[in-house]
């Protein structure tokens, strides 16, 4: 507890500390909402990633693999082939019609007050509705690494979320989703490497591990998403969905021209759609290694299934290393949430204040 | 927000640069918007209607349906490469030789 404890704060500390540099630096409105439109595609395409996988991805899609087999690796495909859609259709128009919010870009082409209130009204209910499961994950993790009580948990995860973004903007936003992602590939490469080396680096080893532990059926489609058509439907929603994410799409304005945000784009297929495969391995692993009495037992959603890996992978539980692997998956996951959930603060914020704020005075 | 008048819209459709551009964009990326949305939601049909085809075994364990799901991967990020290189080499010279020519109109930007 003390190991996890300790990693929690820490990242608590960075993220204040990266906060109160943005802070120093951000003067403008333009700072604010799009940190100047000043930064590279590297560092536009590490947020993207710290930005778009949230503790779904991180959590969800393991577990979700380790439960139904296939159908998680459904869940965790779509969230790579919808950048198509964005790289295609939407990345460089937005960039270049739009200035700090996804109204903007409404505003631009159809020239009038309805069609802004009805992109403020959108990015606000998209993003609470986003928001309210991050949060509720927040708190019962939070709960989970330091005992502190869900409701003050929320409370703390909340204060510091409003800290973050009213002082530190885009620029402390966009920093803190990169240390995010950062921390969050490399806890995904060390358990990868550790997985595969227990099956001499053959992957289909963990997929003949998991048919053996849990039948025939678990490797077919159909576990989950029992009904055909929702199937189809899950794969529409990813395929379109994302294009309309506000918390996603102010992403493009802080970089500062077209070519840089294709660039940033193919930065986050690369480095999100590895990570999102690595989790249909890492379930299959779970599966395996940990067993799903042991996973759902621990959450019957399966949502611990990467923290209960990641510590029989250091050595099992009461072990040091056990404690540590879980201590650092927990605490990124911690971090996952905290840049997610800063991401819906500030889109939210620009759609209230910056697009209510044109609606008022035009 | 900045407003840049009616953005030569008018204009824009008799500069023969910009229709160029929007032909070459349109050449390029149907095929491209097909192969991913094709293969993409033809997968999750398969995964829908098709179980004991995705079933069918290929290596060990290894199936149909999780072959399919990795060509996806592959698909996406071979897709956004081209793209890119496109983007760059092509595209991009048609916008800047579009907004020399709307610029010699006596139109904005």
């Amino acid at each position: 507890m003390s190991i996890t404890l300790g990693i929690f704060a820490a990242i608590l500390l960075v993220t204040l500390a990266i906060t109160y540099w943005a802070a120093k630096r951000t003067r403008t409105a333009s700072d604010f909402y799009a940190a100047d439109s000043r930064l590279t595609a590297a560092q536009n395409g590490f947020a993207l990633a710290g930005d778009w996988c949230s503790a779904a991805a991180f959590l969800g899609f393991t577990g979700l693999t380790a439960l139904y087999g296939m159908d998680g690796a459904f869940y965790a495909l779509g969230p790579l082939v919808a950048f198509c859609t964005v790289l295609f259709f939407i990345a460089e128009p937005l960039r270049n019609t739009g200035k700090y919010t996804l109204g903007d870009v409404i505003l631009y082409r159809m020239r009038n007050r309805t069609s802004l209130l009805a992109a403020v009204s959108g990015t606000m209910v998209v993003n609470f509705a986003y928001l309210m499961p991050q949060m509720a994950g927040a708190g019962a993790l939070v709960k989970l690494l330091t005992g502190i009580p869900y409701n003050w948990a929320e409370v703390l995860v909340g204060a510091s979320m409003i800290v973050y973004v009213a002082f530190g903007g885009m620029l402390a936003t966009t920093w803190v989703q990169i240390v995010k992602a950062v921390l969050m590939l490399t806890a995904a490469a060390i358990i990868l490497v550790m997985s595969l080396s227990l099956v001499g680096f053959n992957p289909l080893a963990l997929f003949a591990g998991a048919e053996t532990r849990n039948g025939p059926q678990f490797l077919l489609p159909g576990n989950y998403l029992k009904n055909p058509f929702d199937q189809i439907s899950l794969g529409l929603g990813y395929l379109f969905g994302l294009a309309g994410l506000p918390h996603v799409m102010t992403r493009f304005y802080t970089v500062p021209d077209a070519r840089t945000a294709r660039r940033s784009v193919v930065w986050v297929m690369f480095l999100g759609g590895t990570f999102f495969l690595s989790t249909t391995l890492f379930g299959l692993a779970a599966t395996s290694f940990v067993g799903q009495d042991a996973i759902r037992a621990a959450d019957k959603g399966g949502n611990l299934t990467l923290p209960l890996l990641a510590q029989y992978l250091g050595g099992g539980p009461g072990s040091i290393g056990g404690d540590v692997m879980l201590g650092f998956v927990s605490a990124v996951a911690v971090a996952t949430i905290l840049a997610v959930v800063s991401g819906l603060t500030l889109s939210t914020s620009g759609a209230i204040a910056h697009d209510f704020y044109t609606l008022l005075t035009r | 927000m900045k407003r840049s008048g009616p953005m030569a819209s008018h204009r824009a459709s008799d500069n023969v640069a910009i229709a160029n551009l929007i032909a070459a964009k349109v050449r390029v990326l149907a095929p491209m918007i097909v192969i991913y949305m094709v293969g993409y939601i033809g997968v999750t049909v398969l995964a829908g209607f098709a179980r004991d085809f995705m079933a069918l075994k290929v290596a060990g364990s290894l199936n149909v349906g999780f072959v399919l799901i990795a060509l996806n991967y592959v698909v996406s990020w071979v897709l956004a490469l081209v793209y890119v290189r496109v983007a760059n080499t092509i595209f991009d010279p048609m916008v800047e030789q579009a907004v020399g020519v709307a610029k010699g109109d006596g139109g904005r930007r």
